[in-house]
C-alpha cells in the first residue's frame, strides 16, 4: 500500500491543476469553518430567526455544526478525483501502468490509498479547525465535553470516503471527466432528491448518497425548533460502509473484466 | 534456442470481426523478431494481449515458459501504439513513475536517459517534447529494468528521417546486447533493415513465420543482358540451374535452383558468342515476398 501511495504522489508532482484546485479547496473550507460563525449569523440577521444568535464554534456542538458545513466542500474534491482518474484513461497510461507490471487490482489500490489519504486529510484539517475554534471559544473545559459529540469527525471522514469511492466507481465505468462529472451532479443534486420527494425520506435513506449524507445530518431546521439531533444510527452506518465495499468491488469488477 | 513467448491459439473477437485468429507463434530468445503486417492486421491486439491489457476470446500464451503475471511483466519493456506518459510530469517524474512500478533503483533512471540522449531535456515537461524525443523516452521506459524482451509497437511513426535512423541504430544497438526485440510495424522496409526473424500478419491470421533471409524460399535471381536477348535467351535455356526466364525490359530475369556461379556464366555465354553487358545477382525484395505472400491466402 505505501509503495501504491508512492506512486500515486510521484504522479501529482508537477500536475499543477491538482495543486491549483486543492489549494482552492482547502482555502475555502478553512476560511468558512473559521468564520462560519460571523457568516451564518450575519444572513440570520436580516433572516425571519433575526433574534437568535447561532454559536456553532463551541463545544460539544460544533463537532456537528462544522463538519456538517465542511461537507459542502466535497463537491470540489469529488471533480479533483474525476480528473485524476479520468486522466488515466485520456492519456491511456493506465494502460501503461499494467504493461509496465502494474497489475488492474494494485492500480484500484493505488486509487483507493489516494482517495483514503484525502478523506484523511480532511478529517484532520476539520479536526484541528474545531478544536482550536472551541479552544478559543471557550477555553479549556473537561474533555468529556470537548469530546462529547466528536464522534462527527468520524461521520464526516467516512461521508467523504464514501463520497469519493462513488466518484472512483463512476469515473471508471464512464471514463471521460465532462460526461462524469455532468452525471455525477445530476444523481446527486436532482434524481435522489426526486426520490425523496415522490416516495419518502425512509426510501431515500437506503440510497447511496443520502446514506452517506445521514451520517452528518443536516444540524439547524433542528436546532430552530429546540431539538437535539442524535448520532447516525448503526444501521446508516452500516448502509454507508456497505456502499463504500460495494463501490469498491465494482471498481475492481469493472478493472478486471474490461480491456483496457 | 529457449523461446522467450509461446503463443497458443490465440484469438481475440470483438463483436463481429476477428482481430486474431488462433495464433500460433513463437519467439526465440536472442532475436530481433519483426511482426509485419497491414494497418489492421492485428498486430497492436496481439501484443495487448500477450501484455494483459486485452483479454483473449480463446487462446494462451506464456513468457519465458511461465503464466503471465505482474513481476513477468517487470522483465519486459514495452510500448504499444504510441509513447504513454502523464503529459504535466517532467520526462525525469514520468521515469520515476516507471521505476516506482517496476522496482527499480532511481540511478538507473540516469543511465536509461543518457543512453537515449535525453539527459539535458530530462526536466521539461512531456508534453513540451518533440515526436522523436517521445519515442526516445519511451526506450529509456522500455529499458529501465534491464528487461529480456523489448516490445516495440511502430517505433519511427510519424518520424522523420533523422528519427528514424536514430529509433533504428538504437534498436540495433540494443538489440546487439541479448535483449530480443519484438518489433511490430508495417514498414517492410524497416523489418528488413532491423529484424533477423519475421512473423507475416494478415487479418489476424498467421501466414509467414521464420528468419527475414529464409521468408519463403526466396530464389536466387541474376539479371542478364546483352546485344540480342533472344539468342540469350535460348543459350541460357541449356545452362544447368535454371528455372525460368523472364523478360524484364532490356534484360532478362533467370530465376536459379541455387545461386549461380557468375564467372562461370559469364565465361559459357561468351564461348557461345555472347558477350553479355549486364550481369547482377538480385535479391528478391521483401516487399515483393510480402506481396507474394499476403496475396490470394486469408
Amino acid at each position: 500500500m505505501k509503495r501504491l501511495l508512492q506512486i500515486e504522489l510521484l504522479k501529482l508532482r508537477n500536475y499543477r491543476a491538482f495543486w491549483i484546485l486543492i489549494g482552492l479547496y482547502a482555502t475555502a473550507l478553512v476560511l468558512t469553518l473559521w468564520f462560519s460563525e460571523s457568516i451564518l449569523n450575519s444572513i440570520l440577521d436580516g433572516g425571519p430567526t433575526g433574534f437568535m444568535t447561532l454559536d456553532v464554534d463551541s463545544f460539544p456542538d460544533s463537532w456537528h455544526y462544522l463538519t456538517y458545513l465542511a461537507g459542502f466542500f466535497t463537491y470540489i474534491l469529488m471533480v479533483i478525483v474525476v480528473l485524476l482518474v479520468s486522466s488515466e484513461f485520456t492519456y491511456k497510461t493506465l494502460r501503461q501502468n499494467v504493461i509496465n507490471g502494474l497489475s488492474p487490482m494494485e492500480f484500484l489500490w493505488a486509487k483507493l490509498s489516494l482517495v483514503l489519504s484525502l478523506s484523511l486529510a480532511c478529517a484532520l484539517v476539520v479536526g484541528i479547525s474545531v478544536m482550536a475554534l472551541g479552544l478559543l471559544d471557550d477555553g479549556i473545559t473537561t474533555a468529556g465535553w470537548m469530546f462529547g459529540k466528536a464522534g462527527f469527525l468520524l461521520g464526516y471522514f467516512l461521508q467523504t470516503l464514501g463520497y469519493l469511492v462513488f466518484t472512483l466507481w463512476l469515473t471508471l465505468l464512464v471514463k471521460r471527466s465532462g460526461i462524469t462529472i455532468g452525471i455525477l451532479f445530476i444523481y446527486v443534486w436532482f434524481i435522489e432528491n426526486i426520490v425523496r420527494a415522490i416516495w419518502s425520506d425512509k426510501v431515500a435513506a437506503w440510497l447511496p448518497v443520502r446514506s452517506f449524507n445521514l451520517l452528518v445530518e443536516m444540524p439547524f431546521s433542528a436546532l430552530f425548533k429546540g431539538e437535539i439531533l442524535p448520532f447516525a444510527s448503526t444501521t446508516e452506518y452500516a448502509v454507508a460502509v456497505g456502499y463504500i465495499l460495494l463501490f469498491f468491488s465494482m471498481s475492481a469488477w469493472l478493472l478486471k473484466t474490461r480491456d483496457l | 534456442m529457449e523461446n522467450v513467448l509461446s503463443i497458443r491459439g490465440l484469438t481475440k473477437r470483438y463483436r463481429r470481426i476477428v482481430a486474431v485468429d488462433n495464433l500460433d507463434l513463437e519467439i526465440p530468445s536472442g532475436t530481433i523478431c519483426g511482426i509485419l503486417g497491414p494497418n489492421g492486421s492485428g498486430k497492436t491486439t496481439t501484443l495487448g494481449m500477450v501484455l494483459s491489457v486485452i483479454h483473449p476470446s480463446a487462446g494462451s500464451y506464456q513468457w519465458f515458459g511461465k503464466q503471465p503475471d505482474t513481476e513477468v511483466r517487470k522483465r519486459i519493456g514495452a510500448i504499444l501504439e504510441a509513447p504513454l506518459f502523464y503529459p504535466y510530469l517532467s520526462g525525469l517524474n514520468n521515469l520515476r513513475v516507471v521505476a516506482k512500478i517496476k522496482g527499480v533503483e532511481e540511478s538507473a533512471i540516469h543511465r536509461k536517459l543518457d543512453l537515449v540522449g535525453l539527459s539535458e531535456r530530462k526536466d521539461s515537461p512531456f508534453q513540451t517534447y518533440s515526436l522523436g524525443m517521445k519515442q526516445r523516452l519511451a526506450i529509456a521506459a522500455a529499458m529501465l529494468s534491464d528487461p529480456d524482451v523489448l516490445i516495440l509497437d511502430e517505433p519511427t511513426n510519424g518520424l522523420d528521417p533523422q528519427g528514424i535512423h536514430d529509433i533504428r541504430a538504437l534498436i540495433k544497438q540494443i538489440g546487439g546486447t541479448g535483449v530480443t526485440v519484438i518489433l511490430a510495424s508495417h514498414l517492410l522496409d524497416e523489418v528488413e533493415k532491423v529484424c533477423s526473424h519475421v512473423a507475416v500478419l494478415k487479418q489476424g491470421k498467421l501466414l509467414y513465420n521464420g528468419t527475414v533471409d529464409g521468408i519463403s524460399g526466396r530464389k536466387p535471381r541474376v539479371e542478364v543482358g546483352s546485344e540480342d536477348l533472344d539468342a540469350l535467351k535460348s543459350a541460357l535455356e541449356g545452362y544447368p540451374g535454371v528455372e525460368s526466364i523472364q523478360r524484364s525490359g532490356e534484360h532478362l530475369l533467370v530465376s536459379f535452383s541455387q545461386t549461380p556461379d557468375n564467372a562461370h556464366l559469364n565465361r559459357m555465354m561468351f564461348d557461345k558468342g555472347i558477350t553479355l553487358n549486364r550481369i547482377a545477382t538480385r535479391n528478391v525484395s521483401l516487399e515483393e515476398q510480402f506481396l507474394e505472400i499476403t496475396k490470394g491466402k486469408a
